[in-house]
């Protein structure tokens, strides 16, 4: 049901909507890549600048995935 | 003094060569010449011993006080393990997700929100986390 790794998995949700929660900040936006080391986020709530965000996936401390949308 | 018979003097010789070989085989055994064969019994006390087992700390455990303590933990994620659909609440650095742990895998878990949302908490980013 759930892949191995937490890599793994988000790389099965590419497309999904997601909370991604850092030390620091709450990213909602659309899971667009996944790699071993950096998740890609297209941040869709921002209007200015750059939407795209890569993070590091040690950095994050969780995922969620909204039930609206899970 | 009190005049005794022959066969109670005999007794009395063999009563003595008993207690003088007793202290002699204490005296052979001891890496001591100086000390005597009582204190050497002395400070061979075994009762010390039974002192020392009456310390075990599983004679601890059910006292009656309703506090047992649980086995001890091997990993994080061992303990994960026994707890999978019970409601759980993880506290990491940047919030507590409160939830069903419906999954452990390798590095992370999943839980499921009461609204309904599905939440992957990385393994390593735990803080704390309790059965509710």
């Amino acid at each position: 049901m759930f892949q191995e790794t937490f890599a793994a998995e988000l790389a099965t949700r590419i497309g999904s909507f997601v909370e991604v929660v850092t030390d620091s900040d709450m990213i909602d936006g659309v899971l667009s890549n996944v790699t071993a080391d950096l998740v890609l986020v297209v941040n869709v709530g921002s209007g200015y600048g750059s939407n795209t965000l890569y993070l590091s996936i040690d950095a994050i401390n969780f995922v969620r995935f909204p039930s609206a949308v899970a | 003094m009190v005049n005794l018979t022959n066969r109670q003097l005999g007794l009395l010789r063999l009563s003595n060569l008993l207690t003088q070989n007793t202290l002699t085989d204490n005296n052979t055994t001891s890496n001591t010449n100086t000390n005597s064969g009582i204190s050497e019994n002395i400070s061979i006390d075994l009762p010390g011993f039974d002192l020392d087992a009456g310390l075990n700390l599983d004679f601890g455990r059910n006292d009656g006080t309703g506090t047992d303590l649980p086995d001890t933990p091997g990993t994080i994620r061992d303990v994960l393990l026994t707890m999978v659909n019970e409601r759980l609440q993880v506290t990491t650095t940047s919030g507590v997700i409160t939830g069903t742990l419906i999954s452990v895998q390798g590095n992370y878990i999943v839980i499921i929100e009461a609204d309904g949302s599905q939440v992957l908490v990385p393994i390593n980013e735990i803080d704390t986390f309790r059965e509710l």
